[in-house]
């Protein structure tokens, strides 16, 4: 068998994957983003999502897990993706159950006044 | 055979990854199209920009990556980072509006309450001025009816005087004003002195009870025959009659009739008997003008 050109094979190879890909982030960085994760979903905990935005603070979840796997088994750029989208899902499920909290609080007035203008008009019909 | 072939896959591989227009990333399309909806709303440019700009800054570099035809898993997680800020600014604008929608609707119910306090206080003045009206009119009616009570008893008083005054008799018929035989001349229906003052008292009650009329019946005792009794007995009555309207008592309010030697009122076997029958009764009526007819 011919020698194949292993050596401009294996540096175009590199050159490829170079200029098409990112570089392995080191594994300390990824683990200070994975902890970000934890503390945005522990606010979105605390601003009732498990109540208001149950299936984004699942997902957060979820991809903070998957992350810390990828990154026990030294994955680190799966891992630094997983925490990224992690941290988004959990402030994305922390501002919808702020938000479905503050338009209950709304309604809760609005019906109250509607209970109050009845009370006007008993009032008024003497 | 086999250089050939690892060159090819290098090449491949090469014009995959670097060459040629970058491969289309289902969720970046989805990315833009929703960012552009999400800049396009006034509100959600209005109210949330910072998280607006987060998005934007997201989508430019997914676009980038696709620019730099980096790995589709690369792109496809810058997509969905910029995806998700997407809807991040979306929630923000919605969770802004509804703290300000909060606070007019709270401003609104401090009216509203205000509003419900003075229609109440409103209403229970209505309520008292309703009360007191009622017990105004209650007053009013209760003396209302004091005085017609003592009105009453004042006529009564007076109606029981005036038929004292009148000597008249209370009978099953009502008033009955009984002249008796010494009072007119003896089987004569002419009226002596004393007849004429009774007959005064009789008009005297009918002028101050105008609304009463009156029957006149005539009776005799037995002596003599049937016929001249009733003749008698009926010239006696006109006699009465007379008496009245020569006084001004209005003809309409007076009746008479001779019964002759019917319905006598004691025995006719003793002098005393008949001259209780030969009598003539005044029947007064009721103050409807109303005369019962004699049993």
């Amino acid at each position: 068998m011919p020698l194949l050109p292993v050596r401009p094979l294996a540096l175009a190879s590199v050159l490829v994957l170079a200029g098409c890909a990112s570089s392995r982030p080191p594994a300390g960085a990824v683990g200070a983003e994975l902890d970000a994760a934890q503390s945005a979903i522990a606010q979105a905990d605390q601003a009732s999502a498990a109540q208001h935005a149950p299936l984004e603070l699942r997902n957060a979840r979820q991809k903070a897990q998957q992350a810390r796997a990828a990154l026990d088994a030294g994955d680190t750029e799966v891992a630094r993706r997983l925490s990224a989208e992690a941290t988004v899902d959990a402030e994305l499920a922390q501002v919808k159950a702020r938000s479905v909290v503050s338009q209950a609080a709304v309604e809760e007035v609005r019906e109250s006044i509607r209970a109050l203008r009845e009370e006007i008009e008993r009032s008024r019909r003497g | 055979m086999l250089r050939s072939v690892l060159a090819a896959l290098v090449l491949a591989t090469v014009a995959v990854g670097c060459g040629g227009p970058p491969a289309a990333n289902a969720l970046l399309t989805e990315t833009e199209t929703a960012y552009l909806e999400a800049e396009s709303a006034p509100d959600i440019a209005r109210s949330a920009p910072v998280a607006l700009a987060d998005a934007r800054d997201a989508l430019a570099r997914a676009r980038a990556a696709q620019a730099e035809k980096q790995k589709p898993e690369a792109v496809t997680h810058l997509a969905y980072l910029a995806r998700q800020r997407v809807r991040i600014a979306e929630e923000t604008a919605r969770l802004n509006a509804s703290a300000q929608d909060i606070e007019r609707a709270r401003a609104e119910r401090q009216q509203v309450q205000l509003e419900a306090r003075t229609a109440e206080a409103e209403a229970a003045q209505r309520s008292a001025e309703a009360q007191r009206a009622a017990a105004v009119a209650a007053q009013a009616s209760a003396e209302a009816q004091r005085v017609a009570a003592e009105a009453a008893l004042r006529r009564a008083q007076e109606l029981a005087a005036q038929v004292t005054d009148l000597q008249a008799q209370l009978t099953n018929r009502g008033l009955v004003l009984t002249l008796g035989d010494v009072l007119f001349d003896t089987a004569e229906a002419t009226l002596k002195t004393g007849g004429l003052r009774a007959v005064d008292r009789l008009v005297s009650f009918l002028n101050d009870y105008p609304q009463r009329t009156v029957l006149i019946e005539g009776f005799t005792d037995e002596v003599g025959s049937d016929e001249s009794n009733r003749a008698l007995s009926e010239r006696r009555a006109a006699s009465v009659r007379q008496a009245l309207l020569d006084r001004g008592v209005a003809s309409l309010r007076v009746q008479t009739r001779g019964y002759g030697e019917a319905f006598p009122v004691a025995s006719n076997g003793t002098p005393e008997g008949r001259q209780q029958n030969r009598r003539v009764e005044v029947v007064i009526s009721d103050d409807t003008g109303a005369i019962p007819a004699r049993q």
